[in-house]
């Protein structure tokens, strides 16, 4: 692990500053805001749209990050903001270190648990932020090093799994994982040993545990619902992976490609197949190549597996260094590290980024100084996220997604795609406002159409508002 | 009584005429993608009327040859023989690793690869030559060896794909080296196979410009992905949700590189080609399905490699029911495998009123219906390795409506312009005063620009 702590020191570095420092680069975070505030002041979970919306007030929601919303609504500013911002990039790092951890207990070298470790620890970079689901990403790292112990302590993946329900609607991957495993355990075994038996157990108080939660049976199915879900094509982090994706071509697909090079199991001459390992890693290349969005969680679950067949691979990397040359593990590369950690956290905070308005910030507060109602439609559904819960203002489609129907999604997308019956969509929604990016292909469209004025411009966006 | 060799050969063989059956049956019935067929048409032509030689030209010459010869409607059917001989090559190859009954297994998965491979660019020639490079680098004796020479320069100048040659023979060089020593004789002589193919790649009629333009040609360049679809799960979907995944889940449960670290530099080279461009996923199941072979060897059980009568039924009937998989899965994807929907008819529209125009098309391989038209000229066609970088520039700014693409277009002295009617283009262009929409069919429309507008 020595060499591993380096590592995960200097994305620690990454993701605490731009978690604390950036705070304004993921528009989910402002509807989560309002809808924590809204639980804790009325005592209750909203299940359904309300007028914040004008396109499907009413259609019912399941607000499964409802208790990462009202942690966010606490820590909105100041010391709390800080302490809440820079817990959720501790999670980030504490699943990084307990993937390597994983790695270590199954007797992988240093070298190759601390390069594995920066291969997944770029795997984190795009969907990291603040953000429910990097909350989950250290509750599956703690479920699966708890499914591969042995003794009662594995009984603790259940109480992960209850936790995680409440957190992020992932946690239908608990049972999941606990089910394969138990399978391949089972084919490992060739006998429904007390082991087999223990994680069938994991797998079925899991599907129990993923019910206890405010909204019960009902956060499995839908889960499951999305899944299948049409509304994903319109979603960019739902897109099928490939080596555009960074975070994919330098972090996951290195790991990928060493799972299939070297295998994921160390062997040693000739053994079978181990299926325990081969039936969670399947499943988990086959979301990591259906969406980019399971990038993370496909690093985080593959380094251990990658990192102890290289150490099988390279006996150089099993050996121990020569008495006397282990000075530069000792003294030189704690240094590097904790200096690598330094310059990136500096370069960060001093980054041109940090002053960048990428989630169309001005162009809302323009908006909302504006007198009177208004029916909004953003180019990009995200930036719409920091309006909900705004007096005066109701949006066509937000950040929370899920709950719209697919008929609005399919509207949505004909207009901000221009497709022909973009304009007929806009009247038929009633939409007064939009928020374009300046140039874009809707920004182009209302220019030309007519009947449309700009209210407010900078380099990055324009706001629309229709003639009286 | 049948004698146990006599059943065995028996079985193989009937797997091996189901397989080739279903496949040209399977081929047959598709209609090969328009635009490629176009492009191939029009590099034939250049060569016979006006002797230029593009890339591929050996390629397109067969293709068209095919074509003169038995119509058009056949080639489908001869991309099926060339995929048919292709995995007779890829067969052969793992029946000396790992016996024929593990071999004919991993050969029908391996076919899968192929199920897309007349969607794209390449065709089933140019993976022929890549099946027998492989087998000459694998199982010539000796010197013989230096055959993978004129293997090279035919795959050359069949396809553009053929500039990957020089990298496979390296990356066999460099798997030897390891798993041999550096002072192995066969390993030396590897070194030198690698060097005569790198200098094969000249030996096209494009010469030197061949080496500076098959990468792009070869669609290698991840820039080109802003202009063209370059994605597996676009280009051959149901290749990579079938073979693709069912290798890299192999190699996942056999560790496919402990066994030979040339095997492991091939098997990754084949994963990277195909996720940089998933037209190269045949190459993927030719250079996986022997290491497939001889990993499960390692950990089944004797009896089943040995042909015990009992397990080898078995696998034989999981192989036919993979073939006949293989035949339902391609039967029921046959639509959506032709490809129908090009828009051949619009540029033959403005092709026919004689007068001189300069086109663009928002899907550029659709543009490759004018080559050959004098009256008509392209922004870009499916040769993307003669666009400059400008020229790919705009070519994504006006699909893509980013700023200026008006401007652009008008720099250009573009006079027409195919666009699917979806695209924010079609849209803006509609609304445009300089722009009139003169044809459309049910998913493209042709654009021409008005007379007395600025150009």
């Amino acid at each position: 692990m020595k060499y591993a702590w380096l590592v995960i020191a200097v994305f620690a570095a990454r993701f605490l500053v731009v978690a604390v420092a950036y705070p304004a680069v993921d528009g989910d975070l402002a509807w989560q805001r309002w809808f924590g505030a809204a639980v804790l002041r009325t005592g209750s979970i909203p299940q359904s749209l309300g007028p914040e919306t004008f396109t499907a007030p009413g259609a019912p929601w399941l607000p499964h990050e409802w208790l990462f919303s009202i942690a966010a609504a606490l820590g909105q500013s100041g010391l709390a903001w800080e302490i809440f911002s820079g817990g959720v990039a501790l999670c980030a790092i504490l699943a990084l270190a307990l993937a390597a951890y994983r790695a270590y207990r199954r007797g992988a070298a240093p070298i190759p648990i601390a390069l594995c470790s920066g291969f997944a620890g770029i795997a984190l970079f795009e969907s990291f932020g603040v953000r429910a689901q990097v909350v989950a990403w250290p509750l599956l790292a703690a479920y699966l090093l708890l499914l591969e112990t042995r003794g009662r302590v594995a009984w603790l993946a259940i109480l992960i799994a209850a936790l995680w329900s409440n957190l992020h609607g992932s946690a239908i991957l608990a049972p999941a994982v606990a089910l394969l495993a138990a399978a391949g355990a089972w084919l490992d075994d060739r006998s429904f040993g007390p082991r087999v038996r223990q994680l069938f157990a994991i797998a079925g108080g899991s599907l129990v545990a993923i019910c206890a939660n405010p909204f019960g049976w009902k956060l499995p199915a839908y889960a499951l619902m999305l899944m299948r879900s049409p509304f994903k094509a319109n979603i960019l982090e739902w897109k099928v992976t490939g080596l555009e994706d960074l975070s994919f071509l330098w972090g996951a697909f290195p790991l990928l490609l060493g799972g299939v090079v070297f295998g994921i199991y160390r062997r040693s001459g000739r053994t079978a197949i181990r299926f325990e390992d081969l039936f969670v890693f399947a499943a988990f290349a086959w979301l990591v190549l259906g969406a980019a969005r399971n990038i993370a969680i496909f690093a985080l679950v593959v380094l251990p597996a990658v990192a102890t067949s290289l150490t099988a691979l390279v006996p150089a990397f099993a050996a121990a260094p020569e008495r006397g040359r282990d000075w530069f593990g000792r003294v030189g590369l704690p240094v590097v590290s904790m200096v690598f950690a330094l310059v990136v956290a500096i370069l960060l905070l001093r980054s041109s980024d940090r002053g960048s308005d990428n989630m169309a910030n001005r162009p809302l507060a323009a908006l909302e100084r504006l007198p009177g109602t208004h029916r909004v439609l953003c180019s990009n559904f995200a930036w719409c996220g920091l309006l909900v819960g705004v007096p005066r203002v109701a949006v066509f489609l937000d950040g929370r997604a899920d709950p719209y129907p697919i008929e609005v999604w399919n509207d949505y997308a004909e207009i901000v795609r221009v497709r022909p019956g973009w304009r007929a969509q806009l009247d038929a929604h009633g939409v007064d406002t939009v928020v374009a990016a300046h140039d874009g292909p809707l920004d182009q469209a209302l220019a030309a159409a007519g009947g449309w004025r700009v209210a407010y411009s900078d380099a990055a966006y324009q706001l629309w508002l229709r003639n009286p | 009584m049948i004698s146990a060799a006599y059943a065995r050969g028996a079985a193989a063989w009937s797997v091996r005429a189901l397989l080739a059956v279903v496949i040209l049956v399977s081929f047959s019935m598709l209609a090969p993608r328009a635009p490629q067929l176009a492009l191939a048409f029009g590099i034939a032509r250049r060569v016979l009327s006006q002797h230029a030689f593009d890339i591929g030209w050996l390629g397109a010459m067969l293709e068209y040859g095919v074509a003169s010869a038995a119509g058009v409607g056949r080639l489908a059917a001869f991309g099926g023989l060339a995929v048919i001989a292709t995995l007779a090559l890829v067969e052969w190859r793992a029946r000396a690793r790992a016996g024929t009954l593990l071999a004919l297994a991993a050969t029908v998965v391996a076919a899968f690869a192929f199920f897309d491979v007349l969607r794209v660019a390449g065709g089933g020639t140019s993976w022929l030559a890549a099946a027998a490079l492989l087998l000459v680098l694998e199982r010539a004796p000796g010197r013989h060896i230096f055959w993978a020479v004129p293997v090279v320069i035919l795959w050359c100048n069949v396809s553009a794909q053929g500039i990957v040659a020089p990298g496979l023979v390296a990356l066999v060089a460099l798997g030897h080296m390891i798993d041999e020593g550096y002072d192995s004789p066969a390993v030396g002589r590897l070194w030198l196979v690698a060097a005569a193919c790198a200098v094969a790649t000249l030996f096209t009629p494009a010469g030197f410009m061949y080496v500076i333009s098959a990468p792009l040609a070869a669609r290698l360049d991840r820039d080109l992905l802003r202009i063209v679809p370059l994605a597996p799960d676009v280009l051959a979907p149901i290749g990579y949700r079938t073979a693709f995944f069912a290798i890299i889940m192999g190699g996942a449960a056999l560790g496919f590189s402990q066994r030979r670290a040339v095997d492991g530099l091939l098997l990754a080279a084949g994963v990277v080609l195909t996720m940089i461009d998933g037209a190269y996923l045949p190459l993927l199941g030719i250079v996986a399905a022997p290491i497939l072979a001889t990993s499960l060897q390692a950990v089944l059980p004797q009896s089943i490699t040995d042909w015990a009568p009992r397990e080898a039924r078995r696998i034989t009937a999981g192989a036919i029911a993979l073939v006949a998989a293989f035949g339902i899965g391609f039967n029921l994807h046959v639509d959506a495998l032709s490809q129908r929907m090009a828009p051949q008819s619009l540029i033959e529209r403005l092709a026919a009123d004689g007068r001189p125009h300069s086109v663009y098309c928002s899907f550029a391989e659709w543009c490759d219906y004018a080559i050959g038209n004098d009256n008509l000229r392209v922004w870009m066609d499916g040769r993307v390795e003669r666009a400059s970088f400008e020229t790919r520039d705009m070519q994504r700014i006006v699909a893509r409506v980013e700023p200026g693409w008006s401007e652009r277009l008008r720099r250009s002295g573009i006079d027409a312009i195919v666009v699917r009617h979806t695209d924010a283009l079609a849209t803006l262009l509609g609304m445009s005063r300089d722009w009139a929409s003169l044809a459309g069919d049910d998913n493209t429309q042709l654009f021409v620009r008005r007379a007395g507008s600025a150009r």
